[in-house]
């Protein structure tokens, strides 16, 4: 009779690579030759840059679920709803594929503290080539791995100038560049007086690497900690107040970051930057806002284009990046 | 005696097969054989390891394709497409797993990977007991050892 462990372990591989994770973790469960194959973190590797080259087949990415009440966090009697913290998972969301999302439970809490002043971090987590950054307070940090579950804590970070002087914001990014195959966390912050010439540092998530304050100025100030990453490039919506461009920009690779008019990005990125702006509305934005008690105090966006159109994108629940195409996604019985 | 341009291929079993080189030569194993020595081309080669059965099998897949590489107007890649569905879907699973083992060893890379590919589809979507079932695994965890595996993915049960 045909028995799977017969087969050379390079077609079980071969196989099992081309599992998407959900399939891969029960697979994991059935008998230990197999449960010892996914384990192996070279398989996770494999897997993983085997899921960012393929157009069929691209890598899952996690997402917390933003219910709609939670845009209006801020307003008094809905700060619960934003202790929600289930996990959704998006696999296979390439072009032409559909979206599927299943919720999931991470196998640890996540420690949510959407007190800015506790936490430094208004966004607690970041999804990038099937990788999970967590954030929890005191700006420590951990990245997860879904399908080996674990969960590798980033060494503390020096303090930036800014937080020597106590009141401050910490901004984040977590992004990964297929083209020299590195996973990095990005962190910056102001001096609060000014809007302009931050500091940020970078850790770049390899063996025994450690943070970089990194030389150059943060030349843009962002809106809120909400970002969007496109092809190894994270970007910010700056505020409007803070005299710089439309668009703030840290490349991953180059370790640079960069001030933008939303005319001079490229055009393929743009449609990242209607997914930002989008999300920016619906907090900042003008519909419905009547009832909303501080709506005076929040500044008005920028305006997007020379047309001062900017693109409206009806969002249900979210919309998200994948894989150079936009995925939406309405979670039925999330 | 294969006439020129033909190779003999015989199974482990002794079924000898005539069948034309360029249908031979996607396996890169037959073609290394041939490249580098000249008396293969003559003579007969045995395909250690394969039976008569699985060798057929390989040749009609072979046959197809190097077909449709001499001819894209007459095998297009549509019809392909269908051959290839078609071709996995019979399969049993001795089959599978023998043909997979075959086109490795052979390195009919093509045929390979789509054999992987639906093994890899058969296992998508699947409980674990499932996919046990239908692959003949045995389950060798203790129930706790099943159990903790089971706890460290809740989310994917």
């Amino acid at each position: 009779m045909a028995v799977i462990e017969d087969l050379p372990h390079d077609i079980l591989v071969n196989i099992l690579q081309r599992l998407p994770v959900k399939s891969a973790l029960r697979t994991k469960s059935t008998c230990k030759l197999l449960y010892r194959f996914i384990s192996d973190p070279i398989f996770a590797q494999v897997h993983r840059d085997r899921a960012l080259s393929s157009r069929s087949n691209p890598p899952g990415y996690l997402y917390k679920l933003k219910p709609l009440e939670s845009l209006y966090g801020h307003l008094e009697g809905h700060l619960e709803v934003e202790n929600d913290t289930s996990i959704y998972f998006a696999e296979n969301g390439g072009p032409g594929g559909t979206g599927q999302v299943e919720g999931m439970k991470i196998p640890f809490e996540i420690s949510i503290d959407h007190n800015n002043m506790k936490s430094n971090f208004t966004r607690d987590h970041a999804s990038s080539g099937g990788l999970m950054a967590l954030f929890g307070k005191d700006c420590y940090c951990s990245i997860y791995n879904p399908v080996t579950q674990e969960k590798v804590q980033v060494p503390s970070r020096p303090p930036l100038l800014s937080e020597a002087i106590g009141l401050h914001q910490i901004w984040w990014g977590f992004g990964f560049s297929l083209s020299n195959n590195e996973y990095k966390i990005v962190q910056f912050s102001f001096l609060s007086t000014q809007k302009k010439a931050g500091q940020g540092a970078i850790y770049t998530v390899k063996g025994y690497s450690d943070w970089k304050v990194l030389e150059n100025d943060v030349p843009f100030y962002p809106q809120d900690s909400e970002y969007v990453e496109c092809n190894g490039t994270l970007f910010w919506v700056n505020r409007m107040d803070s005299q710089s461009p439309d668009i703030g920009s840290f490349d991953i690779v180059s370790e640079e970051f960069q001030e933008e008019s939303v005319i001079l990005v490229p055009l393929h990125k743009r449609r990242v930057l209607g997914v930002l702006l989008s999300e920016a509305e619906g907090e900042f934005g003008d519909d419905g806002a009547g009832d909303r008690e501080s709506d005076e105090k929040r500044p008005v966006p920028a305006p997007f284009s020379p047309e001062k159109q900017r693109p409206r994108i009806e969002f249900p629940h979210f919309f998200r990046w994948i894989d150079g195409e936009m995925m939406s996604a309405l979670l039925k019985n999330g | 005696m294969a006439s020129k341009g033909n190779l003999t291929l015989k199974s482990c079993n002794g079924k000898e097969f005539i069948v034309e080189e360029k249908v031979a030569v996607m396996s890169t194993t037959i073609k290394n054989m041939v490249d580098v020595d000249d008396s293969f081309a003559q003579g007969v080669i045995p395909i250690i390891g394969v039976d008569g059965k699985i060798l057929a099998k390989l040749i009609e897949y072979c046959k197809e394709h190097a077909e449709a590489d001499e001819d894209e107007e007459v095998k297009s890649e549509e019809y392909l497409k269908k051959f290839d569905e078609k071709f996995v879907d019979e399969l049993n699973l001795n089959d599978l797993y023998d043909l997979l083992k075959a086109s490795n060893y052979l390195e009919i890379t093509k045929l390979l990977n789509l054999l992987c590919q639906k093994v890899a589809s058969m296992i998508k979507g699947k409980k674990p007991e499932e996919i046990r079932r239908i692959f003949n695994i045995k389950n060798d965890f203790t129930p706790e050892e099943e159990e903790e595996i089971n706890r460290q993915n809740p989310w994917a049960f």
